[in-house]
């Protein structure tokens, strides 16, 4: 069952959006659980963002797009 | 409140940007409440780790460090940020609740500094400042020309908790136009915006007498940070 990655909703406040740096795995590669598999920014505030589970990794949003609170930006299967 | 890990000098100096970004990284790899204020010796520019893997920016930084400015990256986000004798960082890293947000961070920081600065701290306005490098809305001014820029890193923690690293960069004094000139022509390698010296200034010059003396106003800036961390809940 996929496991989503979602944008936190309560890290900051407002409805600013935000920008995923970059990707630290690459789509269909193998992560662990825990493992940090990307990094957003907003406002210069640089957050990891790590795998919910272990599996095969999923980007459905690539690095560099502007997104959202709550949007969901990957899955692990 | 959990033990804090402190520097006990007014100001850790260091002889390049490297050892003071480690400092900071031992910091923010703690577990508990930790401030630093640090300097670097050397002239050098400290970029995003994402402007790494912008492509060319290996011919951008090698380009840079032929003028005299070497490239160093930190993990808290924004842009290019100049760093020498001028140039005073203040550090905190502590474990926050999820009450706390990024602006949180922001205002800890920014409290901090104004405290420190007593009475001079009113004369500081928050907000953009344009063609300043590293541009922000915390950015804090004075007389429309910045003289802080902040940023930060946040890290998952266990129990639904964050650990966050919040720095600021703060122009103390001296020179100020070749750091500035050394990011703006970053900046025009990279296509970005041009950044002037004319829109910065430095504490010394725009508030002396509050900081004539950088160790005591660093060690003002560790007591007003400790104050904050010890009002927060949940840290």
């Amino acid at each position: 069952m996929a496991a989503d990655i979602i944008i936190p909703s309560d890290l900051w406040e407002g409805d600013e959006e935000t920008v995923i740096s970059h990707w630290l795995a690459n789509d269909g590669g193998t992560v662990a659980e825990g493992a940090l598999i990307a990094e957003i920014m907003t406002g210069k505030a640089q957050y990891e963002i790590r795998a919910p589970a272990s599996g095969v990794l999923r980007i459905m949003r690539a690095a560099d797009a502007v997104v959202a609170k709550g949007d969901v930006i990957g899955a692990i299967e | 409140m959990a033990r804090l890990n402190e520097c006990p000098e007014g100001v850790r100096r260091f002889d390049d940007v490297a050892a003071g970004l480690r400092f900071e990284s031992a910091l923010f790899d703690d577990d508990a409440p930790a401030v630093g204020v640090w300097g670097a010796r050397a002239n050098a520019i400290v970029c995003p780790a994402a402007y790494r893997r912008r492509a060319g920016f290996a011919q951008v930084a090698a380009r840079s460090a032929r003028r005299g400015w070497r490239i160093f990256f930190r993990s808290t986000g924004g842009g290019a940020v100049p760093q020498g004798a001028g140039v005073l960082n203040f550090a905190v890293s502590m474990t926050a609740n999820g009450h706390f947000r990024m602006e949180s961070g922001y205002r800890l920081i920014a409290g901090a500094i104004r405290a420190a600065l007593g009475s001079g701290g009113r004369q500081l306005t928050t907000g953009a400042i344009n063609n300043s490098f590293c541009n922000g809305g915390w950015n804090l001014s004075v007389g429309k020309k910045k003289v802080v820029g902040m940023a930060q890193h946040w890290r998952g923690a266990k129990g639904g908790k964050n650990r966050i690293l919040m720095h600021a960069a703060i122009l103390i004094g001296g020179r100020i136009a070749p750091g500035i000139g050394a990011v703006d022509a970053i900046h025009h390698d990279m296509g970005l915006c041009r950044v002037y010296a004319k829109s910065h200034t430095t504490m010394e010059n725009a508030l002396a007498p509050a900081v004539i003396n950088p160790a005591a106003f660093a060690d003002k800036l560790r007591g007003a940070a400790l104050r904050e961390i010890a009002a927060m809940d949940g840290v």
